[in-house]
């Protein structure tokens, strides 16, 4: 390809160059195309998704391995790890993105071994459900539904974030701002009328897209600049690329975040619930973290490298897959490399707008007594998941921060506030309803306390106070209240019974 | 289940820790991009080991039950 037909200028923008597409029209076929079908997908399961609760809210519990471990990849990867894992490297070298690549892995591998099994087991629609299960509680079963819906609201922000600069990609005459709005449309045109249904299959197709679409500049860059020359180049423009240019405390704080943030994410647990057995549940997760581990080391390594060889003063660490793109490929590659942005966006923002709408529309009017047939709560669900797409896209308007450090900023808070209550509750027979309060509440408060008071030194490091904070609580909690009782045990012993490749049946109004 | 969480936990802490506590600096690939990398594979490992040992015993249970 030449410079002539590749035609696309690193134009200069603020503080640095920001890439754009070749051909605008061929690229805005291509991503126009590929709204038209996941809102296809939507509307073709629009009869299905509203037939009962369980049907809109984990698609029966029905999804076999085959579907759910491209779907679960396509939910973990998001745009957050899509901009993240290469934006981290670009940003603070290859030794920073390894880090932030295997703790998410770290993360997968436990919510695969302390959650995912009891969670299903439970036969549950959401994951506040199960947490009153657990405790027998339904002032757990509030408080959770209320941080859940709140790290959903807040997760969506990066995403849309990340869909707006992939239309500003494509379409710069549009803009970053108009991006965001075009796309939370059409993300909550498909959600709000196909549920998890539509969420499952637009999720399977976006994780087969994704992880190829993710290496696809691989090759090109290899033969361009040589494996270790593309390294070497990279090295040359920033003599830290190698290694890290970021502080060891960010670092280790990163590693904790996303080592204990899945067991607490609200998207993850709802796709763990959609699962057809537990075994389902456990093994989509160990397939995700193979193809996880191998997709995105290729291309945290490659496609950052070749980004930074190629330009080194991208306005925004978050540019680099396009930047190779505009180097590498021609406006139909281009239009694809957007359109693989979107699924990874849309994947996570589908199931997140999923979550949100269970915990407000399904936990929060149960807990409250409010009796809602199944068509009232689908219909309440759709209306939460347009307010909470709007809102979450006029933040997104004026994003705060890049990508990376976003997305950890909610995993941080998921961890602090969800995990010990969630993880050791589930493993814990003395932990009970007043402990698990007292984590949620104590791990949360302090970690928005340390962010709001700017008390660490370093970003990313609040978690290593809030997260022992919220253990502390959970056993200080408990011990000092009366033990659980013999229904609490009863579903505690329910959700450890192994019975292999046993369908469970969804229970959530029992 | 305690194994796994112990490989994890203890690889992360060697792995990540220690080329942070001696801080390397470098205009090179540095070793804590390779030990990070390391740890990745090892905890996708440790997951399949430990998805084999769960299968195996709970297959183990049912066959058992129903014999």
């Amino acid at each position: 390809m030449t410079a002539e037909n590749i035609a696309v200028s690193l134009l200069p923008l603020q503080n640095g160059v920001t890439p754009e597409v070749a051909d605008s029209a061929t690229a805005v076929a291509v991503v126009v195309a590929y709204f038209l079908l996941m809102i296809g997908i939507g509307v073709l399961f629009v009869k299905r998704a509203h037939a009962s609760t369980a049907d809109f809210w984990i698609a029966g519990g029905t999804v076999s391995l085959r579907v759910q471990v491209f779907a679960f990849f396509a939910a973990v990867v998001s745009g957050g790890t899509f901009f993240g894992i290469g934006g981290m490297a670009y940003g603070f070298g290859l030794g920073a993105m390894a880090v932030f690549l295997s703790a998410i892995l770290g993360g997968l591998v436990f919510m695969m071994i302390f959650v995912a099994a009891p969670m299903r087991r439970a036969g549950v629609y959401t994951v506040p459900d199960y947490l009153k299960l657990r405790y027998n509680s339904n002032a757990v079963r509030i408080v959770a539904a209320l941080l859940f819906a709140t790290f959903s609201w807040a997760y969506l922000i990066p995403q849309l974030t990340a869909a707006g600069i992939t239309i500003d990609f494509v379409l710069p005459n549009v803009g970053y701002g108009a991006g965001v709005f075009i796309a939370t449309v059409v993300f909550a045109l498909y959600v709000s009328v196909g549920g998890m249904w539509a969420v499952t299959w637009t999720d399977f197709i976006q994780g087969v897209i994704v992880m190829f679409v993710a290496v696809a500049p691989v090759p090109f860059i290899i033969w361009d600049l040589g494996a270790g020359g593309s390294i070497s180049a990279a090295i040359a423009n920033d003599p830290g690329f190698g290694g890290t240019t970021a502080p060891g405390l960010f670092l280790v704080g990163l590693a904790v975040t996303w080592v204990l943030a899945p067991l607490g994410l609200p998207y993850f647990g709802q796709r763990i619930l959609s699962s057809d057995t537990d075994r389902v549940a456990r093994r989509s997760i160990m397939w995700v973290s193979v193809v996880y581990l191998i997709v995105f080391t290729l291309m945290g390594v490659f496609v950052s490298a070749g980004a930074m060889a190629i330009e080194p003063n991208l306005a925004d660490a978050d540019y680099f897959y396009y930047a190779v793109l505009a180097e590498y490929a021609g406006p139909i590659i281009q239009g694809f490399g957007a359109a693989a942005l979107f699924a990874a966006v849309m994947s996570t923002t589908d199931a997140l707008l999923i979550a949100l709408s269970a915990s407000l529309g399904h936990d929060i009017p149960e807990t409250m007594g409010i009796d809602l047939d199944e068509r009232k709560e689908t219909w309440l669900g759709a209306i939460i998941t347009w307010t909470g797409a709007i809102t979450a896209a006029w933040v997104a308007l004026s994003p705060p921060s890049i990508i990376a450090l976003m997305i950890t900023l909610v995993a941080g808070a998921a961890a602090s506030g969800l995990f010990p209550a969630m993880a050791i509750g589930t493993w814990w027979k003395r932990a009970n309803a007043y402990g698990a309060i007292a984590a949620m509440l104590a791990g949360t408060l302090t970690y928005g306390g340390l962010l709001a008071f700017d008390v660490m030194a370093v970003e990313n490091a609040e978690v290593l106070v809030s997260v022992p904070v919220g253990i502390a609580a959970l056993i200080i909690g408990s011990y000092a209240t009366a033990r659980p009782g013999p229904k609490e045990l009863r579903n505690f012993q329910k959700f450890h019974e192994k019975k292999p490749d046993q369908s469970i049946t969804t229970q959530a109004d029992d | 289940m305690v194994g796994v969480t112990a490989a994890i936990v203890l690889s992360g802490i060697v792995l990540i820790g220690y080329p942070l506590y001696i801080h390397e600096a470098g205009d090179g690939v540095t070793l804590l991009t390779y030990t990070g990398l390391l740890w990745g594979a090892i905890i996708t490992a440790s997951a399949m080991v430990h998805e084999y040992y769960v299968t195996k015993n709970e297959d183990r249970e049912t066959t058992g039950k129903n014999a």
